[in-house]
């Protein structure tokens, strides 16, 4: 029925039948004593194999005072462990033809190591090793300080980061999101060792881990691979704080009662604008259409976004919308950059699409187009082996199981007109705005 | 250089025809030349959920003059507007409505323009793809449109300094030859550009002659050729045969050039002219770029940025193009100038010239490249995008046997390279510095 509903829709847009999209299987789920996840998928992928980690060490759960810690955590742990320096961990993986990458967003730290299946075992041996056994050395703090010090003033330095990071500011008054992450210049000074060594026992413990192989290993080898390699990790439970986070955090992020806006100057040729309103984490009932909201907007070179501010008005160079899949409440966030003299014209139009959203009916082959383009992109993106392994267990660190990623196909393509337009009147009323450029 | 990373066997298969090699990764990889000139290259990898359309064409900035630089950018953001059977903003609609998205870029020796779908789309992504190639209309109120917007682009690059100081650094080290002129242009030269000019440009440069069609991912093979037959085999049209740019003569001192900026982070970036892409000098070049820049445990990682702690990020490289481009290194610094950070570069290039690289490091440059290889392959882009450059700025040859030159790569080969084509007293240096000190 679904298969057919997408046939449909596309037909009509295009004018022609659209083949089905392939699908994505399903990974194999086991939940081991310690409280560690594990997930599991053979395909065939080039001799690789990918194993992604994901913490839930990130900023949504940083205490206040402590933003940036995750992040500062995670770049001293690939400094060294107790065994070996970061140099020689470094040049262990480089001499497997194994990558690492760690990536922190709001709500997790994902650890994805990418290695030839035949070095599978060695590689993962040193991932545990970082993971487990930091040594957290004094200097290795103040130089990777120095050093994120550093980043944070880069960042700051592109009004496109800056611009974002102050819509952040306004729409969480109260909620860890608020913070760049980063961190900010104050708390990175005063992190300490012991507050990155505390933070490290707290968090990377199996109850808050997920682990997913992905690639070329059966999947019973695989998971026997991973449970004995993780044998280690602590089965400590989260601390409670973040446990009642969830309850909490819509306190932590109120609906704002009125427009607010901020301006910045900055020296560069160009200006950025970037408005935001607050919506909701990826395990609410209207996240799917406010999903396809935010696509309908401004997802690609046929939303109304870019048709009307870029195409027709030629107002700005990039122009788009997102809504970020996060736990908590996420931002429908819209941005462009703009020449200094269009940024008035230019944020008026983009309002003007929003109003126009919740004032007048959707047509329902834009919904489908928008809700093409969510899903493809979703299918897309599990091309790559390490975004095959990250995303189930995103998703079930996310506390939306990771089933989600088979299923949110099903859920966007529920997505009705109507829904889009509920959804639009409901959350995108009063906008956070940051504009940083040059003044006029 | 990244590019042109590719395994040999897989082109050793192209060249074999149809064939399995039991991996059940690529099962299969087509090569075939049509007869109006245009080439095809198919390549199976029959698990992945997505299929890439890559069409590459020979036509870069380095085809253009002074007058005309920016005309290779502009076409390709003129090229998915519409056609005759498309009007304005339909390609972008269809291609989205597939679940795809599509993209376009254009570089010193070439313009490519891909989309990416699930595979099961891929006999509308060709139509599409051969549509927009074949038959744009320039339409007069796009350009326009469009002018804005590339504009827009250039004053974004120059606001990310590390992207501005690269094509600064390319524009200080060569005097002659095209690559000295930015890809995209001069904000000058993109204003005074007219739509005559480019569809004038885009005649002479775009034709069967000059373009490789690579289909990547979940496809039938055949089938797909087939299709590929069908939608580009009818195209003819002669184009214009590349000039023979001039030859940029060596650096004969320090070449400078600096900028103060509203900036909180210093930046500087140093080249050395290094060999084309048909001196077997690149693999050696490959490998030491490699050796110095690549992952934490790089020499020059290690060195400037861990222990001495001159710089705060650092990338080495080595763009491989049709004539000599430039090995280089940008890097960020805290410090309120460029001075302490480029000794320290000085006195590395002074040390490699002297010892070389060890055997391990040596080894651990291998393995990357090797592993980075099977990495870029192992989804549709980028085994399209390996495939597509290797057959436009060096040939399908040249690639089946890469890897194997770069293994056959030695330390006196890395020693002889750096000795050639680095100097500590003969490069170029762009540096961006705070106005103020932070």
């Amino acid at each position: 029925m679904r298969i057919a509903a997408v046939v449909l829709a596309v037909g009509l847009v295009a004018g022609l039948p659209s083949p089905a999209l392939p699908q994505l299987p399903e990974p194999v789920f086991w939940r081991l004593r310690t409280g560690l996840r594990v997930l599991a998928q053979e395909l065939p992928a080039n001799g690789l194999v990918a194993v992604s980690v994901l913490v839930g060490a990130a900023p949504r759960v940083e205490e206040p005072g402590q933003a940036g810690i995750s992040i500062l955590t995670r770049e001293v742990m690939l400094r060294g462990t107790v065994r070996r320096t970061g140099e020689e961990v470094a040049e262990a993986l480089d001499a497997l033809g194994a990558s690492l990458r760690a990536l922190t967003g709001p709500d997790h730290t994902e650890w994805t190591l990418l290695v030839p299946a035949e070095h599978l075992d060695p590689a993962l041996d040193l991932l545990v090793e970082v993971l487990t056994q930091p040594r957290f050395a004094p200097e290795d703090v103040e130089s990777q300080r120095r050093i994120s010090l550093v980043r944070l003033r880069q960042q700051r330095d592109q009004p496109q980061a800056r611009a974002v990071e102050l819509v952040n500011g306004l729409l969480y008054r109260w909620h860890p999101y608020r913070n760049p992450l980063l961190g900010t210049p104050e708390t990175l000074t005063r992190l300490r060792r012991d507050d990155l060594v505390r933070y490290h026992a707290a968090f990377y413990t199996a109850p808050n881990v997920v682990v997913s192989v992905a690639g070329e290993v059966p999947v019973p080898v695989g998971v026997a691979k991973v449970q004995r390699a993780f044998a280690g990790l602590r089965s400590d439970p989260v601390p409670v704080r973040v446990r009642l986070l969830d309850v909490a955090e819509r306190a932590l992020a109120e609906q704002p009662l009125s427009r607010r806006d901020v301006r910045e100057l900055q020296q560069t040729a160009s200006a950025w604008i970037a408005a935001g309103y607050l919506g909701v984490g990826v395990g609410h009932p209207d996240w799917p259409a406010l999903r396809v909201t935010a696509t309908l907007l401004g997802g690609g070179m046929a939303s109304r976004l870019f048709r009307s501010v870029r195409e027709r008005e030629g107002l700005a160079y990039a122009v788009g919308a997102g809504l970020p899949t996060q736990r908590g409440p996420a931002a429908l966030l819209l941005t462009a950059g703009v020449d200094p003299l269009n940024v008035d014209r230019a944020l008026a139009a983009m309002l003007r699409e929003v109003e126009e959203l919740t004032t007048r009916p959707v047509p329902d082959d834009e919904v489908a187009r928008a809700r093409s383009r969510v899903v493809g992109l979703h299918l897309l993106d599990h091309e790559d082996l390490r975004r095959r392994a990250f995303y189930p267990a995103w998703y079930e660190l996310l506390g939306v199981g990771y089933r989600f990623d088979a299923r949110l196909e099903q859920q966007v393509f529920r997505v009705t007109a109507a829904e889009v337009r509920r959804v639009a009147r409901r959350y995108l009323v009063h906008p956070a705005v940051a504009v940083v450029g040059p003044a006029r | 250089m990244r590019r042109l990373v590719l395994t040999s066997l897989l082109l050793a298969l192209a060249l074999a025809g149809l064939s399995d090699p039991g991996s059940g990764f690529e099962r299969a990889l087509l090569y075939e030349v049509l007869p109006n000139g245009l080439r095809v290259v198919v390549a199976e990898q029959a698990h992945s959920p997505a299929v890439t359309v890559d069409v590459w064409v020979r036509v870069g900035s380095r085809d253009e003059t002074d007058e005309t630089n920016g005309a290779a950018h502009f076409v390709e953001h003129m090229l998915f507007k519409g056609t005759r059977r498309r009007p304005v903003g339909q390609i972008a609609r269809e291609v989205e409505s597939l679940g795809g998205w599509t993209n376009a870029s254009t570089g010193y020796d070439y313009t490519h323009y891909y989309v990416v779908a699930p595979a099961t789309a891929v006999d509308r992504v060709l139509d599409i793809q051969a549509d927009a190639l074949t038959d744009p209309t320039f339409d007069p109120g796009e350009a326009e449109r469009e002018r804005a917007v590339i504009l827009q682009e250039l004053s974004l690059i120059h606001d990310t300094p590390a992207r501005y100081a690269f094509f600064k650094l390319f524009s200080t080290a060569f005097t002659v030859h095209p690559y000295r002129r930015p890809v995209g242009g001069s904000p000058e030269a993109v204003r005074g550009m007219s739509r005559d000019q480019l569809a004038g440009f885009y005649r002479a440069h775009y034709g069967p002659g000059n373009v490789t069609v690579v289909v990547a991912g979940g496809v039938a093979p055949r089938a797909t050729l087939e299709r590929v037959r069908e939608r580009f085999g009818r195209w003819r049209r002669e184009v214009a045969r590349r000039p023979v740019p001039p030859r940029e003569p060596p650096l004969d001192g320090v070449r400078r050039a600096v900028e103060l900026r509203d900036v909180q982070v210093t930046t500087l970036a140093m080249g050395w002219l290094g060999p084309a892409v048909s001196d077997p000098d690149h693999y050696a070049v490959d490998v030491l770029v490699y050796a110095l820049g690549r992952g934490r445990a790089a020499r020059w990682v290690r060195n400037l940025r861990d222990r001495q702690r001159v710089v705060q990020t650092l990338s080495v490289g080595f763009p491989t193009a049709r004539d000599p481009s430039l090995v280089f290194v940008v890097a960020t610094t805290a410090d309120p100038d460029e001075s302490r950070a480029e000794a320290a570069v000085r006195e590395e290039v002074r040390q490699l010239r002297r010892d070389g690289i060890t055997e391990e490091e040596l080894q651990r440059a291998k393995t990357l490249m090797e592993a980075e290889a099977r990495t870029e392959q192992h989804t549709s882009q980028g085994l399209a995008a390996s495939l597509g450059f290797a057959a436009t700025v060096a040939d399908l040859d040249h690639h089946r046997t890469y890897l194997e030159s770069v293994r056959a790569v030695s330390r006196q080969d890395v020693l002889e390279v750096a000795r050639r084509y680095l100097d500590p007293d003969r490069y170029a240096v762009v540096a961006i510095r705070p106005r103020r000190n932070p």
